[in-house]
């Protein structure tokens, strides 16, 4: 081999080492994104911050492969650059070439002045590229596939990161987005609340399991309520009902409902909002209902009350809880429904259900009347015995309406 | 020791020896090739082809071409060994003595043309078989040593098998190569028929002799082979055994019994006639591949699927030379380069004779032209 051949070779040589980069690279590449998939998933799926994690060790393994395929696996010897030249049609001439070097007889002299011909001839007839290089079909489609993946559940465990889209575990139980549910058996929580008004404001006192609370320079105050199952929260399948009921202490009274967008329901039959009930239909996303109490002292003009008392604590000697006189100092609360055992209709939802309509909250073919039937007909006694003063025209008429009586 | 005048002579005589078979044999190129390369390697051919395409004619005009003594032995079912091999007879002598003389049989020639050989009996048969394998015949515990170079060119008719005793196992191993001598072209056929017209005698002259036919064996012999191509041709022999470590698919679905060792010292010997042939001066993967066929169809055995299939020996090379490729990660279609025609296809022997009995046909009608106008002169009187 003369020295421009030794040239060409080393060209070669070069020409070999720019692909074993290349494929190291890509196949470097493919590892890397692999490990993000991974990382990212798991990362998702557990619900951790893992974005960083995933990029962070996807490029560390990106490059830790590169490295292995570069000098573990491409690797190349003088006869795989023979080789590779022989592949321009110089039928093995350059292996044995190489392979006879040294050889000093007679043929291998003469097969050394083949090689070295042909050698010439496919330079010139390449044009100086012998070897073009050569990339597996198999490490690009390989890398073609695993590298969107891999940049796709990063993006995906990013997008969680930052509460954009749920994660996987938020997905499947439901808690996440925007309380829409989870895929498997949605379900959504209504988390019921304490408050109390003091001084116009009201005070969270908290989750429904009850307590003591200061009022302002008040008086302290006991106030406790329950749901209806006696639980703080209530778990409920999408498109599912919830309910809560209010015991009321001594000194205080229901003062309104409140969700969690701050829209009020006050206690009045008219509008289907019971004192001490709440209700929900046709729920579609989590919920927090707060029940407000009051102090006695500042209790609406409302003309009727729906104090609570079933043992008759405050005036353990009065049989009759319908006496308005008992009302006067809220110690001898009148005898109202049971609660429990007519449990208010439902108000209507806030989460998406039907709202009553003021004024067809007995005709409206939504409510069920026989659950009102007891604290309507204690409301008309009222009125015929007291008089119709503070109540809401409305009432008088759906009163009227039902009853067929003139109040 | 091989110098450049055996290379060029061996060059220069391949030459001839193609030239002048085209004198006697139209087309049939690589049967031709072949032939030769597995005389100039040492071994035995079999030609297997229907009557009448020209399987015998080969053989007498090879004969011509190598200066070489040529028998040829008609099988038939009543041949007997004796009638190969020769036997020893009693003689008188002039004291009127007995004694046993061996009277040496058609085999102990140089080029035997063991026609039909399908036709005899196993017995008769296999009294080839220490001659082609080991060149030596052995009669009432004798050994005698026949004439070197020695070859045996054996035919078989594919068709009208009845009657007939397949070759065994053992000794179509001993021959080198197969041939299918195919049916020749319309062209050919054109030619045959012109040719013959005029003169069905063999006009073909000597090439070589048989010294010079051993010489080009040993210069043939000192062509180096690469490892790896050395690997690629022992692979491929050791994938048609379908229970091997390199069993390739094709062999383990269609193939019963695979190609023995001679398979691969057959290969290796005919790759380095036909790289030396070619002009190169190593063995390719090319020379491998090109020779498969001839020296493995003959070698593997079919199982009961490749038959009820219809699977050849020669479809199951195909499929085993595509796994290898597959395997060695050679590219079937890169094409090889010449040096002499500075980067195109290189032209093999055969081609080269083709060229110069194409030049020299023009040569001759002219003189045919200035005999016939001499006799006009003559006739003219």
């Amino acid at each position: 081999m003369n020295t421009s051949q030794s040239d060409v070779i080393k060209n070669c040589r070069h020409d070999l080492q720019k692909e074993r980069i290349i494929k190291s690279v890509l196949c470097g590449m493919a590892v890397g994104f692999a490990v993000m998939f991974v990382v990212a998933f798991v990362m998702w799926t557990l619900a951790y911050k893992g974005l960083w994690w995933s990029l962070g060790l996807g490029a560390a393994a990106w490059i830790g492969g590169a490295l292995l395929f570069y000098f573990a696996i491409f690797t190349f010897s003088d006869i795989d650059v023979m080789k590779r030249i022989d592949r321009a049609g110089l039928d093995e001439r350059m292996i044995t070439m190489y392979q006879l070097q040294g050889d000093q007889s007679y043929m291998a002299q003469r097969q050394r002045e083949d090689a070295a011909a042909a050698f010439g001839t496919a330079v010139k007839a390449s044009g100086g590229r012998l070897i073009k290089t050569k990339i597996a079909t198999a490490i690009i489609c390989v890398a073609s596939i695993v590298c969107p993946f891999g940049a796709g559940m990063a993006v995906v465990t990013g997008l969680s990161d930052y509460d954009v889209i749920p994660t996987l575990d938020e997905l499947i139980s439901g808690d996440g987005w925007g309380g829409n549910g989870g895929l498997t058996t949605p379900t959504f929580t209504v988390t019921y609340k304490v408050g109390v008004t003091a001084d116009g404001k009201t005070i969270d006192v908290g989750n429904f399991d009850g307590g003591t609370v200061s009022v302002g320079d008040a008086e302290e105050g006991y106030v406790f309520a329950s749901s209806s199952n006696d639980n703080a929260t209530d778990s409920v399948v999408k498109g599912g009902s919830s309910s809560a009921k209010a015991l009321i202490a001594d000194g205080y009274y229901v003062a309104k409902w409140v969700d969690e967008n701050g829209k009020e329901y006050f206690p009045n039959p008219a509008n289907g909002c019971q004192p001490f009930t709440f209700s929900a239909d046709n729920i579609q996303k989590n919920m927090t209902v707060t029940v407000v109490f009051a102090k006695y002292d500042n209790e609406p003009d409302l003309g009727y009350s729906y104090y609570y008392d079933p043992d008759n604590k405050n005036n353990p000697d009065d049989n009759d809880p319908n006496d308005p006189e008992d009302n006067s100092e809220n110690e001898n609360p009148p005898d109202m429904p049971d609660p429990d055992d007519s449990p208010a209709p439902p108000l209507g939802s806030t989460g998406g259900g039907n709202p009553a309509k003021p004024g067809n909250a007995i005709i409206d073919g939504e409510t069920q009347y026989g659950e009102n039937y007891e604290y309507f007909h204690q409301i008309a006694m009222d009125i015929l015995a007291n008089g119709t003063d503070g109540y809401p025209p409305e009432l008088i008429a759906a009163l009227e309406a039902y009853f067929g009586i003139l109040l | 020791m091989v110098t450049e005048k055996n290379i060029a002579k061996f060059s220069e005589q391949c030459k001839n020896i193609f030239a002048q078979i085209e004198r006697d044999v139209i087309g049939q190129k690589d049967i031709v090739e072949g032939t030769v390369i597995a005389m100039i390697a040492g071994g035995n051919v079999l030609l297997e082809g229907v009557p009448g395409v020209g399987k015998t004619r080969l053989v007498r005009s090879l004969g011509r071409v190598f200066s070489l003594p040529f028998s040829r032995i008609q099988f038939t079912p009543d041949l007997m060994p004796a009638d190969v091999t020769g036997t020893n007879i009693v003689v008188k002598d002039e004291k009127g003595n007995s004694s046993f003389q061996f009277q040496a049989g058609p085999i102990f020639s140089n080029i035997i043309l063991a026609d039909e050989i399908n036709r005899a009996t196993p017995k008769t048969q296999s009294a080839l078989l220490e001659a082609m394998q080991e060149h030596t015949v052995t009669v009432m515990g004798v050994s005698r040593k026949l004439n070197e170079p020695f070859f045996v060119l054996a035919t078989q008719n594919p068709i009208e098998q009845d009657g007939t005793y397949p070759l065994p196992e053992a000794q179509m191993d001993r021959f080198m190569f197969k041939l299918i001598v195919k049916n020749p072209s319309l062209e050919e056929l054109m030619n045959i028929v012109s040719l013959t017209q005029k003169t069905m005698a063999e006009v073909a002259s000597a090439a070589c002799t048989g010294e010079d036919l051993l010489e080009m064996r040993a210069t043939a012999n000192q062509i180096p082979v690469a490892d790896d191509v050395l690997r690629y041709a022992m692979t491929l022999c050791s994938a048609t055994h379908p229970d091997s470590e390199c069993a390739s698919l094709a062999a383990k679905k269609y193939v019963r019994l695979g190609a023995s060792p001679r398979a691969g010292q057959a290969m290796i010997s005919a790759a380095k006639v036909k790289a030396l042939m070619n002009g190169r001066f190593n063995v390719s993967y090319n020379d491998i591949n090109s020779i498969a066929y001839p020296v493995l169809r003959h070698r593997m055995k079919m199982n009961f699927e490749a038959i009820a299939g219809r699977v050849t020996p020669d479809m199951v090379i195909k499929m085993i030379l595509d796994e290898m490729a597959t395997l060695f990660k050679l590219d079937p279609t890169a094409k090889s380069i010449d040096v002499a025609n500075d980067g195109e296809a290189p032209a093999t022997a055969a081609d080269t004779a083709t060229e110069q009995n194409a030049e020299a046909a023009p040569e001759a009608e002219a003189t045919d032209g200035k005999a016939k106008k001499s006799k006009r002169r003559f006739s003219k009187k």
